[in-house]
């Protein structure tokens, strides 16, 4: 786990981006600013549009690859920099620092850059997302506004799993959100945080993300929906989903690589994502 | 008296003065390092007050810069929009960020209108902020914090908030931009409550004190340790080159010095001499050389002394004899006389002289003539007392000095010597007849220093007197005897004698008749010779002491032959007058005289001349004599042995010299008055003389009872004042005539 989290950091701060796209400024309805990275699709070609896991940026390396190959191959793609509860948000934020936002708050901005790009282009939306970004497109209600849903990653809140919190933990933090203090800030083990600061009430909010909640999102998706895993992704714990059967989903396994594709599962990931996009079309 | 130091006053003047160069140069050193350091200081303290300034802009710009990155940061605008959590952001998360610094005392953020974010701002931060950009300083006991504010803008919304910060400003320059040129403890800002828009004013109310450079303390360390490690160099150098100066130098000096010593003290050659030992390897050759040097001058000052010992008994001592010469004399005469003046001791001087020591000479040769002196002097100096010292002060004549001698003390060790001369066997010598010497004494107290002055003088006419005939052979001086003395002594009695016998003017020919006792007849004339000193004569007891003293007897019997020649030539005399000639035994030796005579002779034939000759001058080469006086006879001289008793009286001159008649001597004329045995001798002599053909003269006829006597004995001839006084030519004439 500690591998991995330390990979993560390098990747988000020393990988280079080559997004060369147009960069949008937007202000949500409360206020807070936004921004996005914003890349028209050829003619025929939907528009990607790619949501960074928690914590990110749209810098963040899988994502910045990603958002590369599909302006390369001719796909539109808008990467929003989550706001997290900051204005004009541009860094990633740390584990210390204080959570405000929830994920329904993060599904709300996704709505509005789907509405935003509803507002510019013609293009059909896939919504794509890595790790907590693709739980966070699944949470996406409006689904009819997508031609598909690519879930690269996709993790779910619980024990164990990329986005694992502290069963004595969440014990507590029900607990002290009973006894009247759901504001109360406290320092919490989650996903690769192990001092994750944020209320009583924002990480209840987190930890109703478990399996079951998840796996009914995806019973209820309408579009079709593409999971891309890893076989060595070991922060996924999700076995379910080998045998979930859905109509409208499909599960794409990529041999050797990681919860973060990298390496050459990168290459793969990139392949895969473009085979599936061309298979929609 | 010359100030001269010794080796370790001039080392320690030497220490001194190198002291004393060192502390001037070490006073020049440590004030031009003062000087230097001063300048330093100077320079630091100006680098100091640049420091600050720059130190105080980059504190400025870290304190502007941090509260950018603050106000630039996501959460702290997170926090300006949704403040809920400020307290955590401001006492946990804004403190762990890079951009925070240590020496922030209290961060808050206020919101646009100036309202603090949190309810209970940090202690000394304002709920709401009035001075909204720029520092302002505030004094906290000894230090200072600053406050400073700047706005959080936003591109849009412009400024949405404000962000203070309190900096401990002297912990922040001391911590974060030390100044190596200040003591930053020192470091005081004089300011409270004050609005700078810079930090860097803070240099104009800034006291503080500069740091000594690093580099300054350790060189002035450097020099300082220096300095006294170089004093104490000196020190020790000192010390060791006293050490070295005593040891190397002063000791050996003095031990060298010691040795001289010692060698003045005990003589090279000597078994004692102990040979120098010095560490020093110079100051070993030194004395080496000094010790082979010591020993040649010892050498050297032995030859000398041996040298000197011969030349001093050259110098004092005669070659002959082996006695003492007349230096000697001189020298001891000179410091006895120094010496003793004035004592109460008794002096005797005593003069010897060998009787008839020239005609010894010349009779046997000066080689009998040595041994003579040489026998004489070893005999008187068996005679002397031990201590007593024998001089030779020229030919014959020995002195000696008794010193505390009384007179007959000294008259007996001359009589001893007397007799001791005597009786030296002269059959050894080759001489055929006795030694005999004439002693003259004179003593005299040291008291009387004129008479010490005079005693040589005194002795010399003592030893006249006792050389003259009749005379005992010592003779003690006394005040009568200075009248004969003057005679020889007196320049104007040498003076008219070398006249008469140059000029021959003053020279006057006396005659005396020698009277036949047969016949009471006059039988001939004695020449007698006088000189005409100014009207008054002198006789011959004045005359012939110098002619025999200058040696000038040949000189003086020319003189008379001339005087009786031109007599003779102008018949001043009588005619056919019989002539007796007294003759010297030199003008019997000299063939120029002998000539004269025989020209004398035949000039006057009418007159028998007759040549008085003494036999003393007859010893002097008797064949040579003996000799001339054969060809006078035969030119018609008749030969008479004069003065016979006044000498050796030897009978055998009679038998072998030619001679006609044999005159007796007054002493023994006067011996026949006598009864005794003497008288017996001579009368016996007399008649032997007679017997043998002899012609016999009685000289000294003063009155009948001797002419008697004489007349009795058998004397052919007479003579003396009885019968005829010594006359002038003219008295002769006069006396012939009348006659």
């Amino acid at each position: 786990m500690r591998t991995i989290f330390i990979g993560l950091l390098l990747l988000t701060s020393v990988a280079p981006t080559t997004l060369q796209a147009e960069q949008i400024n937007e202000e949500l309805p409360d206020g807070i600013r936004v921004n996005a990275m914003y890349e028209p699709a050829e003619p025929d070609k939907p528009v990607v549009l790619l949501i960074h896991p928690l914590q990110q940026t749209y810098h963040f390396s899988t994502i910045a690859g990603l958002a590369d190959n599909l302006t390369d191959n001719g796909y539109g793609v808008l990467v929003p920099n989550l706001s997290l509860g900051i204005s004009n948000r541009k860094q990633s934020l740390e584990c210390e620092a204080i959570h405000m936002h929830t994920l329904d708050q993060d599904i709300d901005e996704i709505a509005f850059w789907v509405n935003w790009l509803k507002r510019t282009t013609k293009s059909p939306i896939v919504a794509m997302g890595h790790s907590s970004g693709a739980l966070q497109i699944l949470g996406y209600q409006d689904e009819a506004q997508l031609q598909s849903m690519l879930l690269i990653s996709l993790v779910t809140v619980g024990p164990y799993g990329a986005a694992a919190i502290d069963p004595t933990q969440l014990e507590f933090a029900l607990s002290d959100r009973q006894q009247g203090n759901p504001n109360r800030l406290g320092q919490f083990k989650f996903s690769y945080c192990n001092n994750y600061v944020t209320a009583r009430d924002t990480y209840l909010d987190l930890a109703t993300w478990d399996d079951n909640k998840v796996s009914g999102q995806l019973s209820d998706v309408t579009v079709p929906v593409h999971i891309i895993l890893g076989d060595e992704d070991y922060a996924q714990h999700v076995p379910w989903l080998s045998s979930l059967e859905l109509p409208n989903m499909q599960v794409h396994r990529i041999e050797g690589a990681n919860h973060f594709f990298s390496g050459t599962g990168e290459f793969d990931l990139h392949d895969k994502v473009i085979e599936i996009l061309e298979e929609s079309q | 008296m010359i100030f001269r130091p010794s080796i370790t006053q001039y080392s320690l003047v030497f220490i001194i003065i190198t002291s004393i160069a060192f502390g001037v140069l070490g006073f020049a050193i440590y004030n031009e390092f003062t000087d230097l350091e001063h300048k330093i200081g100077s320079k630091q303290s100006a680098e100091a007050a640049m420091q600050l300034r720059q130190n105080l802009a980059r504190l400025d710009r870290l304190i502007e810069d941090t509260a950018r990155d603050i106000g630039d940061w996501q959460e702290t605008r997170q926090q300006l929009a949704y403040p809920a959590y400020y307290e955590y952001w401001r006492d946990s998360r804004v403190i762990s960020q890079s951009f925070y610094f240590s020496t922030i005392q209290a961060i808050e953020l206020y919101n646009h209108t100036g309202k603090s974010l949190a309810d209970h701002p940090r202690e000394g931060m304002p709920k709401v902020l009035d001075q909204r950009s720029g520092y302002t300083i505030y004094a906290e006991g000894d230090e200072h914090s600053i406050f400073y504010s700047a706005p959080i803008n936003s591109d849009r919304r412009g400024t949405i908030g404000y962000i203070l910060l309190k900096i401990k400003l002297e912990k922040s320059l001391e911590d974060i931009f030390p100044i190596q040129g200040i003591n930053m403890s020192s470091l005081r800002f004089d300011a409270n409550a004050q609005y700078l828009p810079s930090l860097t004013q803070l240099v104009l109310i800034a006291n503080y004190t500069t740091k000594v450079s690093e580099h300054a303390v350790a060189l002035r360390n450097l020099v300082n340790e220096n300095l006294y490690r170089s004093a104490a160099l000196i020190v020790f150098l000192s010390v060791l080159f006293i050490v070295f100066a005593i040891v190397l130098i002063v000791n050996p000096i003095r031990k060298f010095a010691q040795h001289i010593s010692g060698l003045e003290s005990t003589p090279a050659l000597s078994d004692n001499a102990q040979p120098c030992s010095f560490m020093l390897k110079e100051l070993q050759l030194v004395c080496n050389s000094m010790e082979e040097y010591h020993l040649k001058i010892s050498e050297m000052n032995a030859d000398l002394d041996e040298k000197n010992r011969e030349l001093w008994l050259q110098a004092h001592n005669d070659a002959l004899t082996g006695v003492f010469n007349r230096r000697a004399f001189e020298m001891d005469w000179q410091h006895i006389e120094t010496a003793i003046q004035g004592s109460r001791i008794d002096i005797a001087f005593m003069l010897i002289d060998c009787d008839r020591f020239k005609t010894l000479n010349d009779t046997y040769g000066h080689n009998i003539g040595d041994k003579v002196l040489i026998e004489i002097s070893s005999s008187i100096q068996q005679c002397l007392r031990d201590g007593d010292k024998l001089y030779r002060l020229g030919g014959d004549e020995f002195a000696t000095l008794f010193l505390d001698a009384s007179k007959d003390e000294a008259a007996m060790i001359a009589q001893r010597c007397v007799e001791k001369v005597g009786s030296i066997d002269t059959t050894a010598l080759g001489i055929s007849e006795p030694l005999q010497v004439s002693i003259g004494l004179a003593c005299t107290p040291a008291t009387n220093i004129e008479h010490l002055h005079e005693l040589h003088h005194q002795a010399d006419t003592a030893m006249y007197q006792a050389k003259r005939p009749g005379k005992s052979k010592i003779a003690i001086y006394d005040d009568s005897m200075l009248n004969d003395s003057l005679v020889l002594l007196n320049n104007h009695i040498t003076s008219t004698v070398h006249s008469a016998i140059t000029t021959g003017e003053s020279l006057e020919l006396h005659f005396q008749a020698v009277v036949d006792c047969q016949s009471d007849k006059i039988d001939c004339y004695e020449v007698l010779v006088r000189i005409n000193d100014s009207g008054q004569l002198m006789y011959p007891d004045k005359i012939f002491p110098v002619i025999h003293d200058r040696r000038v007897e040949v000189e003086f019997d020319t003189t008379v032959i001339k005087q009786l020649d031109r007599q003779l030539a102008d018949k001043e005399l009588p005619e056919n007058a019989h002539l007796s000639i007294n003759l010297s035994g030199l003008s019997i030796l000299s063939s120029p005289m002998i000539e004269r005579l025989l020209a004398l002779a035949n000039r006057h034939r009418q007159n028998q001349l007759c040549l008085e000759i003494t036999e003393t001058s007859l010893m002097n080469r008797l064949q040579q004599a003996s000799e001339n006086l054969e060809i006078l006879r035969e030119a018609g001289f008749e030969i008479m042995l004069d003065d016979f008793g006044n000498g050796y009286s030897s009978i055998r001159y009679l038998t072998r010299m030619p001679i006609d008649g044999v005159k007796f001597d007054i002493s023994l004329v006067q011996t026949l008055n006598g009864k005794d045995k003497d008288a017996v001798i001579v009368e016996s002599l007399a008649k032997m003389i007679l017997e043998a053909g002899y012609r016999l003269v009685a000289e000294g006829i003063e009155d009948q009872e001797i002419y008697s006597r004489v007349r009795e004995v058998g004397f052919t001839h007479a003579q003396g004042y009885y019968l005829h006084k010594p006359v002038s030519a003219n008295a002769l004439g006069q006396y012939v005539s009348k006659s």
